[in-house]
């Protein structure tokens, strides 16, 4: 018999793991490309012709263009803000050391722990005409009149959530890279005779830009479609908010497809640059040192104050909105004083005894549960394949497995929606099928990342010394590289668990009827009740963030300085 | 106790030929050495023979057995790596019972041969220890002990002792041929230190560029290099040019350009024809005049001296613009000066005669 040296490779079979890689492959094929294509087609093609008509009619009729500068423009606003208030904060905790450093940083990190539409429910209290804040105001004599903080339909009230949601993002871009900087770069620019702003100018910002990018252009592109805050503030004139309002008539209105062909493009182009400009500046350190303990300067006197004063109010500020929604969770019937006046925990009992919210809990956790044990699954071959075998298709499934942090979850969604109507995953029958696909796909590059830089950290050498003395590939994987990357597939697996709880825009549009619901939709119809909605969304929202916050802390305590790179793009 | 016959093996990384038509035998019981400057194949030959890359071209036999299209796992060889790869996650002796726990061994079988080796390699006292908490040459023991323990076919050794520092190398040497001795397993041991090598081997085979230049004893290798590539690299030499003069039955003149010199190295080459001399450092004697009546006697002028302990090292400058080193063992009183008038003499026998 021939023997053919192609199709053997140390690490398993060649032509299996090439099948399995094809799957996958053809999975991504199915539920990321073909949705996207569709959608493509449905706009560019009317009645079997190729037209440009629905763009031409985007950008000449008045409320569509407003809603593109709007979203371009809010955008743009967030990252600016993001990146603004992550430098310094990135450069005092990475150049500088001070007593509970761990603590404030781990706090800087809360506001992850929240999407920012439940964080809208409880702000839109306190900055209402006569909420918190006015009255707050008022009492101290500072203004006579309430002040209309949501003016011009909140534009400035989804930003401020946005930026507040997402400069952690940032934040941990930045650290990640700025550790990363062999400080003997710097000591050398130092030694060379250049002061501190000069080489924070030539030497330290230059090397930050890859991790600058990778930042901006995830905040960029999370904030152009992110949906959930501006339904909450009703801030209509925003390109996602009519995405998701043609939903519903997605047979007859073509529009919704050519506003999604405008998110694609955009969300390619920043895709596309950032990872041009993070490739060609991805800059390997030669000798990786500890800029940690060793080198890091001791904060003192007035710096060191001002420094407290700076991180201290940046958490205040941010943990705001989690406030407010705590005290909305407890409060009964705030309404016109600064404080709520008589607390409670009813809404946390009627959170488990009221059908919509009982049922809503129950999806999420199955939805979730399923959709993590499928990340787990394609995460584990994935990041096997690419850290161990030598398939040169290997190259493609590691761009097709990372372009879903591109993807927004309001386009795949409406993509599901489109080109599936007719058929056995029609999510207006069942849309368990899609949202178990939705969540996995969304977030399976975040254990792909983590299990892949486990591999990465552990030598191949382990894996041989075990085949060297017999063992087959099947157990030394479970003997060896499975204890070794153990604490890695955990952590993946608990983000993506507790991002999938969390999933906001794919939840919104895909389930339809009641008895679907996962809790997110759950807390946005809870929030339309005139009632008590708001009080037990807010209630949802506090369990929905305890979750998440728990998850996020091992998730760091496991992966530790790693965590900014499940981050990127 | 198997050997080991590779035939004709061409390995290929994409485009780049890294082996090249690679042809030995390993008898068995052998302690056979591949000699060679960084990224001349050495390793991937060791990793071709284990399994872990294969041979575009040719055959592996273990004794009559082709083992080509074996996996790892399969060839029963047991492989000490450069960095040792002990399992962080297991203790010593979970590390080291690791490869009878595949062979499903009875548990007392087990415990007794992994105490046996760790024996053997004296670590029996710190068996309940994880990696981390020993120190390299522990490591070293541990790693030599777990391919140990599998009673292999094969031991392959990958720069074992390149992470020690210079004091545990030379004690590690020691256990390494001991422990062959009292194993008597067919091993193939990788390095870039000639030192090992010329110390340790049964045989050696000199690769350069993805070929074998020599396979021999480790007299053999340095007495009677075969070219240039191996008499520079196994050991310190000096090269002159020139061009044969006379040859007669035994000897050989050769025409340089600092004069006539004379060697009783035999050659295929014949008058007319270009050859090198190779003379090493230590056959140059350093005197203060010429004797009478004797040959290859040249005046040098002395343009540094390095101080070495044990010896030192003459950079000299002959005639005609050409530059020898010479080391002599150092001497109580210090006699030459840099910048001195000496000379030098050599035996017509250690003239080595080489071709390009």
């Amino acid at each position: 018999m021939l023997f053919s040296w192609e199709n053997n490779c140390v690490f398993g079979n060649f032509m299996k793991m090439r099948l399995v890689l094809y799957a996958i492959l053809g999975f991504f094929a199915i539920f990321l490309f073909y949705p996207i294509i569709f959608i493509f087609l449905k706009a560019f093609f009317y009645n079997g012709r190729i037209s440009f008509s629905f763009f031409q009619y985007m950008f000449t009729n008045s409320v569509l263009r407003e809603c593109i500068t709007n979203s371009f423009f809010l955008a743009v606003v967030v990252t600016f803000f993001t990146a603004f208030l992550s430098l310094p904060l990135a450069f005092i905790t990475t150049k500088f050391d001070f007593k509970a450093k761990a603590f404030f940083s781990g706090l800087l990190l809360l506001p992850m722990i929240m999407p920012p539409f439940v964080g809208a429910i409880g702000m839109r209290q306190m900055l209402a005409r006569f909420g918190s804040i006015n009255l707050l105001l008022m009492k101290i004599g500072l203004i006579n009149q309430p002040l209309d903080f949501l003016a011009g339909g909140g534009f400035w009230a989804v930003v401020f959530m946005e930026v507040l949601h997402l400069y952690p993002l940032m934040f941990l871009n930045l650290s990640a890279s700025m550790a990363n900087i062999d400080p003997s770069l710097e000591e050398q620019a130092q030694n060379l005779g250049a002061n501190g702003w000069k080489m924070l100018k030539t030497i330290t910002f230059p090397l930050l830009m890859p991790g600058l990018f990778a930042g901006a252009s995830i905040v960029f592109i999370w904030s152009f479609t992110d949906l959930g805050t501006p339904l909450i503030f009703e801030y209509t004139r925003l390109v996602p908010v009519q995405i998701f309002n043609m939903v519903t008539d997605i047979g007859e209105n073509p529009m919704g497809y050519a506003l999604v062909v405008v998110v694609v493009l955009l969300t390619l182009i920043f895709f596309l640059f950032s990872k041009f400009l993070v490739g060609s500046k991805n800059y390997e350190m030669l000798s990786k040192g500890q800029v940690a303990a060793s080198s890091a300067k001791k904060l003192k006197g007035i710096n060191g104050f001002l420094c407290y004063v700076f991180l201290v109010s940046m958490i205040f500020i941010s943990l705001l909105p989690h406030l407010s929604v705590f005290l909305t969770s407890i409060s009964d019937n705030w309404f016109m004083s600064i404080l709520p006046k008589t607390l409670t925990a009813k809404y946390y009992g009627m959170v488990f005894s009221h059908p919509l919210t009982v049922l809503s809990i129950k999806n999420s956790i199955f939805l979730s549960t399923v959709a993590t044990i499928l990340d787990v699954i394609l995460g584990l071959l994935i990041a096997y394949i690419l850290a161990r075998s030598t398939l040169k298709e290997k190259s493609i499934l590691d761009v097709v497995t990372m372009l879903p942090l591109a993807i927004p979850g309001l386009i795949l969604a409406f993509g599901y929606v489109a080109c599936f109507s007719s058929g056995p995953l029609d999510v207006r029958n069942n849309p368990f099928p899609l949202l178990v696909i939705a969540y996995t796909i969304r977030r399976v590059p975040y254990v792909v990342r983590s299990v892949y830089a486990g591999f990465q950290q552990t030598s191949v050498a382990f894996e041989e010394a075990s085949l060297n003395l017999g063992a087959s590939v099947s157990y030394t994987f479970l003997k060896i590289t499975s204890p070794l990357i153990a604490a890695n597939i955990i952590a993946g697996a608990i983000l993506s668990f507790s991002f999938a709880m969390l999933e906001v825009s794919d939840s919104l549009i895909l389930a339809m009827k009641e008895q679907f619901y996962p809790i997110t939709k759950a807390i946005y119809v809870l929030v339309g009740r005139i009632s008590d909605g708001s009080y037990m969304a807010s209630a949802l929202g506090v369990l929905g963030m305890l979750l998440l916050a728990f998850s996020l802390f091992f998730a760091n305590k496991i992966l530790g300085k790693k965590m900014g790179q499940i981050f990127r793009i | 106790m198997v050997s080991v016959k590779v035939e004709h093996v061409t390995k290929y990384f994409g485009k780049t030929k890294i082996l090249d038509d690679i042809s030995f035998e390993v008898k068995s019981g052998e302690l056979f050495f591949l000699v060679g400057p960084s990224g001349c194949g050495k390793t991937t030959l060791l990793r071709t023979i284990a399994g872990f890359y294969f041979q575009n071209k040719g055959s592996i036999y273990f004794d009559s057995k082709k083992i080509d299209n074996l996996k790892p796992n399969k060839r029963n060889t047991a492989m000490v790596f450069q960095n040792y790869a002990l399992w962080p996650h297991m203790n010593i002796e979970k590390n080291v019972q690791y490869g009878l726990d595949i062979k499903k061994l009875k548990n007392d079988e087990k415990r007794k041969k992994v105490n046996e080796v760790l024996e053997t390699v004296k670590m029996l006292d710190l068996k309940n220890r994880r990696p981390q908490e020993l120190s390299g040459g522990q490591q070293q023991r541990v790693a030599l002990a777990r391919a140990l323990v599998v009673d292999p076919d094969v031991l392959l050794l990958d720069e074992p002792l390149s992470n020690l520092d210079a004091k545990l190398r030379l004690e590690m040497r020691q256990e390494i041929k001991r422990i062959h001795l009292e194993t008597g397993i067919t091993s193939i041991y990788v390095t870039h230190d000639q030192k090992e090598a010329l110390s340790l081997a049964s045989r050696i085979a000199i690769m350069n560029c993805g070929k074998i230049e020599q396979i021999g004893t480790p007299r053999e290798i340095y007495e009677n290099p075969v070219n240039k590539f191996v008499a520079g690299f196994i050991g310190e030499t000096n090269f002159i040019e020139g061009i044969i003069c006379e040859t007669n039955e035994s000897i050989v003149i050769i025409e340089t350009s600092v004069g006539k010199i004379i060697s009783k190295c035999k050659t295929q080459k014949k008058t007319g024809e270009k050859i090198i001399c190779s003379l090493r450092f230590e056959a140059i004697e350093i005197c203060n005049k010429k004797n009478v009546n004797t040959e290859n006697q040249f005046e040098a002028k002395i343009e540094h001296i390095s101080y070495l302990g044990e010896s030192e090292q003459y950079d000299l400058k002959l005639s005609g613009q050409v530059f020898v080193k010479a080391t002599a063992y150092t001497v109580k009183e210090k006699i030459n000066m840099q910048g001195s008038m000496i000379v030098i003499k050599f035996n017509p026998e250690n003239v080595i005669l080489l071709g390009e």
